[in-house]
């Protein structure tokens, strides 16, 4: 229960892309930061699958939890605490500098505009609201109604995800089109401006997504908030339900 | 189990802080705000300690947060409050649990009667006095405060308060908000006013005007020792942080740079940013990278030394709001983003 806040991960787009770039030679597929947020057992299973030569992490706490939870693939790590070598290795990881791979990050994921886009972030309308020209909205005041529109709340905030920010910055689209993000994102929610149109509560809104269909791509979004994709992706809060489609 | 990044947390700092609040809002009472799994400060830890100093109130926005806390044990007299629902909610959980709930419109206080298995819930009326997010607006507040009466004399809800949020734009401007907030308190029926647990203020307004604070003041940020900003300290508002996040150098890179492993994808202040740190007490300057952070040669550690990225400003290090004022943000949205893979360490009780 509770609003819908959703991170649609589309195995076969990140299949296809770990398997292009494989044609170009041996891989390792990047798994740093749980996988950049969509998952390490998801990632790890997709590399299995594609016939990758194994997973790397950045850090060694990263690749212990790796090994912990992908038994049964090469893990690699990149710098690790001198001290931690015999850790490492007694859990069968080994430094990156040993991998006849090469090690792929933005052409798996999409991030940098390459590969196919593997993500799309959906939420849902909670509540309309009518409001006057000249009425603020959020913290500070930093928007002001410039005529009588309408405005929605979205269950996003910077704790999931979404930056402080993107607020008179960044668009969404809700039920198809674009509407912009309207004041500060506070913690939990934030504001879109609806303009004239009428949408429902439970409309869904869509942060970031395919291309191909039409939605944003994460590449938009993270510009538009000069924040690197891989960041925009692994700071995706815990209530951000992970599914895969 | 993290070794090379983790955060401690000081819950003597906690405790105090908690103090502090509450002697400076007396005589109106204290819920503490524990959203964000307790601004990523850890749940459960926090909400004992608070519950340990006497605090009665605890908020919680998600209302399956309240119902897991007060399933593990949390005592009847605690209350808990939940203020973020979808608008296909069923709220026979957190009515079952005694979560309390606010209510913005009468579409969603039909949805609470309708899903609370025949259960009385106890409801606080939202009034939107500016901030414009949720809450009924002003021109809808009578016929929300009508409908919840009704469905109050038949029994099918309690008022139990009303509540806002304000903007914090200017004193003026809240000074609006807080007139806004009476005329609506005044819109409830006169016999049902009595017990009604009136709140409007958050952690800043709470310290900054006595006319903010009503019965309630919800405090988050301050209790976890995190100042508004704009160059306000944790110091100079009485308040201690309670997060101290610290790495150990790994690695020295060619250009003998000491590397933490942690980086934007763990929720530092975005890639290429340059920062300070501690080492000591001693300043040293950082730029974040997007998986490892890197430490000026200039500051000469070596392997091993323990960086402090935030932590507290009677050590020398930089607070969040430091971090905060130096890339346009605020503390909370960075302890917020601090990754869950992050170890928290607890201290004291």
């Amino acid at each position: 229960m509770g609003p819908r806040r959703q991170l649609q991960v589309m195995v076969s787009a990140l299949a296809e892309n770990v398997e292009r770039a494989i044609a170009g030679g041996p891989l390792l597929v990047d798994v740093t930061a749980n996988a950049f947020g969509l998952g390490l057992a998801r990632v790890a299973d997709i590399a299995r699958n594609t016939g990758a030569s194994g997973l790397y992490v950045a850090n060694a706490d990263g690749a212990l939890a790796a090994q912990a939870t992908a038994p049964g693939l090469g893990i690699f790590v990149g710098r690790a605490h001198v001290g931690r070598q015999d850790e490492l290795r007694a859990a069968g990881i080994r430094p990156v500098g040993q991998a006849d791979a090469a090690v792929a990050r933005d052409a798996v994921y999409g991030f940098g505009g390459r590969g196919l886009a593997v993500a799309s972030l959906h939420s849902e309308l909670l509540s309309t609201k009518s409001i006057r020209r000249g009425d603020g909205v959020s913290y500070g005041y930093t928007y002001r109604a410039a005529r009588d529109e309408r405005t929605a709340l979205v269950a996003l905030g910077y704790g999931d995800g979404v930056h402080r920010h993107a607020g008179n910055r960044s668009h969404v689209l809700v039920d198809g089109t674009s509407a912009p993000i309207v004041g500060r994102v506070a913690m939990n929610v934030f504001v879109v401006s609806l303009g004239d149109r009428a949408v429902r509560p439970g409309a869904r809104v869509t942060v970031f997504g395919d291309p191909a269909c039409g939605e944003p791509s994460l590449m938009d979004w993270s510009s538009a908030l000069d924040v690197e994709p891989a960041a925009v992706m692994a700071g995706l809060g815990d209530r951000v339900e992970r599914i895969s489609s | 189990m993290t070794r090379d990044v983790w955060a401690e947390i000081d819950l003597d700092a906690y405790r105090a802080n908690i103090r502090r609040v509450r002697a400076a809002v007396a005589p109106a009472s204290v819920m503490t705000v524990v959203k964000n799994d307790a601004y990523g400060h850890g749940l459960d830890r926090i909400v004992a300690a608070a519950v340990d100093e006497g605090i009665r109130f605890v908020g919680v926005l998600d209302a399956p947060v309240g119902v897991a806390l007060r399933r593990a044990g949390l005592p009847e007299d605690v209350r808990l409050f939940a203020w973020l629902f979808g608008p296909q909610e069923d709220y026979a959980d957190a009515v079952a649990n005694g979560v309390e709930i606010g209510v913005s419109s009468e579409t969603q206080l039909e949805r609470i009667v309708e899903t609370a298995d025949g259960r009385p819930a106890r409801i606080h009326a939202k009034i939107d006095t500016g901030l414009g997010r949720a809450g009924a607006r002003p021109e809808e507040w009578a016929d929300l405060v009508a409908a919840i009466e009704r469905s109050a004399d038949a029994g099918l809800v309690e008022l139990a308060g009303v509540w806002t949020h304000i903007a914090e734009a200017s004193d003026e401007e809240d000074g609006v908000s807080i007139r806004a907030f009476e005329r609506a308190v005044a819109g409830v029926s006169e016999g049902r006013r009595t017990g009604l647990v009136r709140h409007l203020a958050a952690s800043a307004a709470s310290f900054a005007r006595d006319d903010s604070r009503f019965d309630v003041v919800r405090v988050g940020a301050f209790g976890y020792g995190i100042a508004p900003g704009d160059g306000v300290t944790p110091s100079s508002l009485g308040l201690v942080p309670v997060l101290s996040l610290r790495a150990r150098v790994v690695d020295l890179d060619e250009s003998g740079g000491a590397v933490l492993s942690i980086g934007s994808v763990d929720g530092l202040p975005g890639a290429g940013r340059r920062l300070e740190a501690a080492v000591d007490g001693r300043r040293v300057s950082i730029t974040v990278g997007l998986v490892e952070t890197t430490v000026a040669p200039e500051a000469g550690l070596t392997v091993g030394d323990v960086v402090t990225l935030v932590g507290r400003e009677d050590r020398g290090e930089p607070t969040l709001q430091e971090w905060a004022d130096s890339t346009g943000t605020i503390g909370e949205e960075i302890a917020v983003r601090l990754s869950p893979r992050i170890e928290r360490l607890t201290h004291g009780g």
